[in-house]
């Protein structure tokens, strides 16, 4: 059986930089964004400490700011090295992802097989 | 799951409960102490109670953060707070996770969710996910240096004590006051012995969310400071006193006072990088 969780965990945080690249968030609606996308196994207990490796690294930074509506919240917007770690993930997933996939479709081999 | 919060005022009051029950003990077998004794166990107690105060108010002050929670949510809190002072993480990643977790919880009240299926079920997993990134569980190690800078700094706190007491602070004086080996003895397995037994308590406790009367088991480490505190005093066999009180020239000279220090220093130091 596959350990989607391992293979998640590779991606998720170049998934998340992706999400807070497109505007600032914080971290609930973050993880309820991730479930809209599909990943509907991952909830604050990942996403969460995720945030805060990444926000140790210096690919995110932090604000709190109080809500007009509810609780406090703690926004997350991308840093420079945040960015530059995101156009490198984005550049290997498509490396990665093309050779997954031609691998699956069985492509080289029926190249082979002619 | 019921969540309780509250293990070090169980702890506190536990404590009280039992170091008036060893004076009462140490009253009623040593009557020619009484008088000598009398200031000692005022300040004991008083010590005990101000404990059983502190830990009070700072429950009273971490419920106050949490106050506009729903229950389960507020006492789950609670023993976060607590299973994350079992982890050697700084106190900025731990009022940061503190912090997120605070903002899980209030959101999560307010799309009314339960506190099992926002922490999967399994609080010890939830607060491992957090503290993971940030620290980790206390270790052997960093209980080992820790306990050596409790027995160094009590070893040195007496003899500075007795020092001074005497009036001046002269070699002779550093020579002459010295430590029974009963007291140094009690103060290595108050230290070595206790001291990690409680720690680890207070994480099984949280961990394993003991309920009830299962919480008095956080008391049976604390028979060991208490039981050899009444045994120094209640002692009253030759052979034995002969043995409790014989004196160890620690610290008896200013080169081995200044390496007790420094060994002080550099375990205090070890428990901090410990946290990083």
């Amino acid at each position: 059986m596959v350990d989607r969780a391992q293979i998640l965990k590779g991606l998720l945080d170049g998934c998340i930089l992706k999400i807070i690249s497109q505007g600032e968030t914080y971290g609930y609606r973050l993880t309820s964004d991730l479930n809209e996308y599909g990943f509907k196994e991952l909830n604050e207990g990942s996403v969460y400490p995720s945030l805060i490796r990444l926000e140790k690294k210096g690919l995110v930074s932090a604000e709190t700011k109080k809500s007009s509506i509810g609780p406090s919240r703690k926004y997350f917007r991308l840093t420079l090295q945040g960015e530059a770690y995101l156009h490198d993930f984005s550049k290997l997933w498509s490396e990665i992802s093309t050779v997954v996939d031609q691998i699956m479709k069985g492509g080289i081999n029926s190249e082979l097989s002619r | 799951m019921n969540y309780q919060g509250n293990n070090k005022l169980v702890l506190s009051i536990g404590t009280v409960l039992l170091i008036v029950v060893a004076l009462l003990v140490i009253f009623a077998t040593t009557p020619d102490a009484r008088p000598a004794l009398s200031t000692l166990s005022g300040i004991i107690v008083l010590m005990a109670v101000l404990s059983v105060v502190f830990a009070y108010e700072k429950y009273k002050r971490v419920k106050e953060r949490v106050s506009k929670l729903p229950k389960d949510f507020q006492m789950t809190y609670l023993d976060i707070y607590e299973l994350l002072g079992t982890y050697t993480i700084s106190k900025f990643d731990r009022q940061n996770i503190l912090a997120m977790i605070l903002e899980i919880f209030e959101h999560a009240s307010l799309d009314q969710r339960t506190v099992d299926d926002v922490i999967g079920g399994n609080l010890a997993s939830f607060v491992d996910s957090f503290a993971n990134e940030t620290g980790k569980s206390q270790s052997p190690g960093y209980l080992f240096v820790y306990s050596t800078s409790l027995f160094l700094g009590f070893l040195l706190l007496i003899k500075v004590y007795k020092v001074i007491r005497t009036g001046s602070i002269t070699l002779a004086a550093l020579n002459n006051e010295t430590l029974d080996i009963g007291i140094v003895a009690a103060y290595f397995i108050i230290s070595y012995v206790f001291f990690p037994w409680l720690t680890l308590s207070i994480r099984k406790s949280t961990r394993q969310q003991w309920q009830g009367a299962q919480k008095l088991r956080l008391l049976i480490p604390m028979f060991i400071p208490v039981g050899l505190m009444m045994a120094l005093i209640i002692i009253n066999d030759p052979a034995w006193r002969s043995i409790i009180d014989r004196p160890l020239p620690l610290f008896a000279s200013p080169l081995s006072l200044v390496l007790g220090i420094l060994i002080l220093f550099g375990a205090l130091l070890l428990t901090r990088l410990h946290q990083r």
